[in-house]
């Protein structure tokens, strides 16, 4: 036993020692950075980098740009993690409802957008929703519902951004609620079905409730994904038209790379985890209340 | 008639219908996620009159390969391709073997703080990692890494949901297959190697699949870090060429394609174990 310890301690080694370096030094080295005024001229010269408090942070509070990056991201994932959320449990119910040797055909159609690298796929769609040219315009004018200008309106361009992320992110969902759809036992809906209960009721008092640890499991997967909202605003809009879909994370790489003010950065950095903290913690409060019941 | 079971009884309509409904509902989806990438495909292989006319058609009249050998011999995609290629391995490779020893000993080696250790690689998974990008990129700026590969294989080298994947399918493996060879006298590294690992084998394919797919699509940290353009990985360089030649749908559709062809290749290779370690990491929640 005594010779078992160290090696055990071996074997985490290398997971906590690039855990620390790379995960947690930076997680405290950008709360560190947010409380200073790091920017081009601090660091051409150290003399002008002062520790200046929560300065930032107030700054942030009267920051237009800043809320409507919150807003924006916001925006994607109230109406976006909801959407996805329908689209993972309608499709997995359907899988799970045909012939066995037709799913993996369906479960592969459905699933390919998600390893799909997100630059590709925004390019793809930027042509598809060009307002002229763009496919989704030509059959909306042969449906004749006219021609919207999808990603230079700036209310339809955050629609549009939701709309692919849903269309990338549904799939992974699906496989997860119909793998939990597969645990539920049969037995219960034979009960149900002898005691008379509808196909409606048994929907949603049996498959529902019983996938609902599973769909807030998802929530959660989905909020933390979306609330990194990037790359798709990145190649679809760059954050425009008027900044309409710019979201916290574009906003904190255009202050921080683009013109260096690290210091201000940094703090939409730490607003945007403890905001995913938030979320996480509600959530687990939640699941535990649907347990407790 | 056998009783209706699974989802066509929940719907409330006739058994037949309903699966009529979800083979309809399905066809529906799989068209919609399906169209825009195989549309791509073929407007990359449009001349470019085709490709550039207003509306490009679904189909190419004359296939041709202009595209992709433009892609190839004007924007360096090989280059690009071959970064990706080295990223996405050495980053499977070193999180299949940080992944594998760490899940095994939390799950079956006894030592002291284990269940901190735990507990950390579950607070690992709550962390945004690209919030990080600011003080990482200083991390490595500092040491003379930006630029080189290892700062895009480091960083996520440690994969606290791969982790915690092979912890919980370690869990599931009775301790008595483990014990029998430590009463045996073999050294933890020994059982490690030759009774764990093959006993592991499944679940560090699936994780493997999951990371390589997850590192070759890396956008943001790879952009940052990576600022010379010989060392760029593909999604990079795709931004890149599109911020310059957006208007060449032919020419786009192209490098698009092959960013995303390798992948979608290696998933339906191996879908049985990217699908497990989608669904395993649910659970580990």
């Amino acid at each position: 036993m005594t010779g078992r310890r160290p090696s055990g301690v071996l074997f985490v080694l290398p997971a906590l020692v690039l855990l620390v370096v790379f995960v947690f030094i930076p997680l405290v080295g950008v709360l560190g950075l947010s409380l200073t005024n790091l920017d081009l001229y601090s660091l051409a010269n150290t003399a002008n980098l002062h520790a200046i408090g929560a300065e930032n942070y107030l700054h942030l509070l009267r920051d237009r740009r800043a809320w409507q990056a919150l807003a924006a991201t916001l925006a994607v994932v109230v109406v976006g993690v909801p959407a996805t959320l329908v689209l993972s449990l309608i499709s997995a119910l359907m899988i799970e409802s045909i012939a066995e040797r037709w799913r993996g055909l369906f479960r592969t159609a459905l699933f390919v957008p998600v390893v799909c690298s997100t630059v590709a796929i925004a390019i793809g769609w930027r042509y598809l929703l060009n307002t002229r040219f763009g496919l989704v315009n030509h059959l909306l004018r042969v449906l004749g519902l006219g021609a919207p200008n999808w990603l230079g309106n700036p209310h339809l361009a955050i629609i549009a951004i939701t709309i692919v992320v849903v269309w990338k992110g549904f799939g992974y969902g699906m496989i997860i609620v119909a793998a939990a759809r597969r645990e539920i036992p049969e037995e219960l809906y034979e009960a149900a079905r002898i005691e008379g209960a509808g196909v409606r009721q048994r929907l949603l008092r049996i498959t529902v409730p019983m996938l609902a640890p599973t769909l807030g499991l998802l929530a959660l997967l989905d909020v933390s994904g979306y609330w990194q909202l990037f790359a798709e605003p990145y190649v679809l809009t760059r954050g425009g038209p008027l900044g309409s879909t710019t979201s916290l994370l574009l906003l904190m790489y255009d202050r921080g790379f683009l013109w260096w003010r690290w210091g201000a950065a940094s703090a939409i950095a730490v607003v945007l985890t403890a905001m995913m903290w938030m979320f996480a913690w509600a959530q687990r409060h939640a699941r535990a209340d649907w347990r407790g019941e | 008639m056998p009783e209706p079971t699974g989802v066509a009884s929940d719907m409330g309509v006739p058994t037949r219908m309903a699966r009529a409904g979800a083979y309809l509902g399905l066809a529906a989806l799989a068209a919609v996620t399906l169209f825009p990438l195989l549309w791509m495909a073929s407007i990359a292989l449009m001349s470019a009159p085709q490709a550039a006319a207003g509306t490009p058609p679904l189909w190419p009249q004359h296939p041709t390969l202009a595209n992709i050998i433009n892609v190839i011999s004007q924007q360096h995609i090989g280059t690009y391709f071959f970064n990706s290629l080295v990223v996405a391995t050495a980053t499977t490779v070193l999180s299949v073997l940080v992944a594998g020893s760490a899940g095994y000993a939390l799950a079956h080696v006894g030592f002291r703080g284990r269940r901190v250790v735990s507990g950390l690689m579950v607070f690992g998974v709550l962390i945004p990692t690209q919030a990080l990008v600011l003080p990482l990129f200083e991390m490595f700026r500092e040491v003379h890494l930006v630029n080189h590969y290892a700062a895009l294989v480091l960083p996520v080298a440690a994969n606290p949901v791969g982790i915690l994947l092979v912890q919980a399918y370690m869990r599931g493996i009775p301790a008595e297959i483990l014990d029998a060879a430590r009463i045996d006298g073999a050294s933890e590294w020994r059982i490690f190697r030759s009774v764990a690992v093959p006993l592991m084998a499944p679940i560090l394919a699936a994780v493997s699949v999951l990371v390589f797919v997850v590192s070759w699509n890396e956008f943001m940290w790879p952009m940052i870090a990576m600022q010379q353009e010989n060392m760029q990985t593909l999604p990079v360089a795709l931004a890149a060429i599109d911020r310059e030649h957006y208007q060449n749908i032919g020419l786009m559709a192209a490098a698009a394609t092959i960013t995303m062809l390798p992948m979608v290749c290696v998933f339906v290779a191996s879908q049985r174990y990217y699908l497990r370690s989608v669904i395993a990491g649910s659970l580990t929640g």
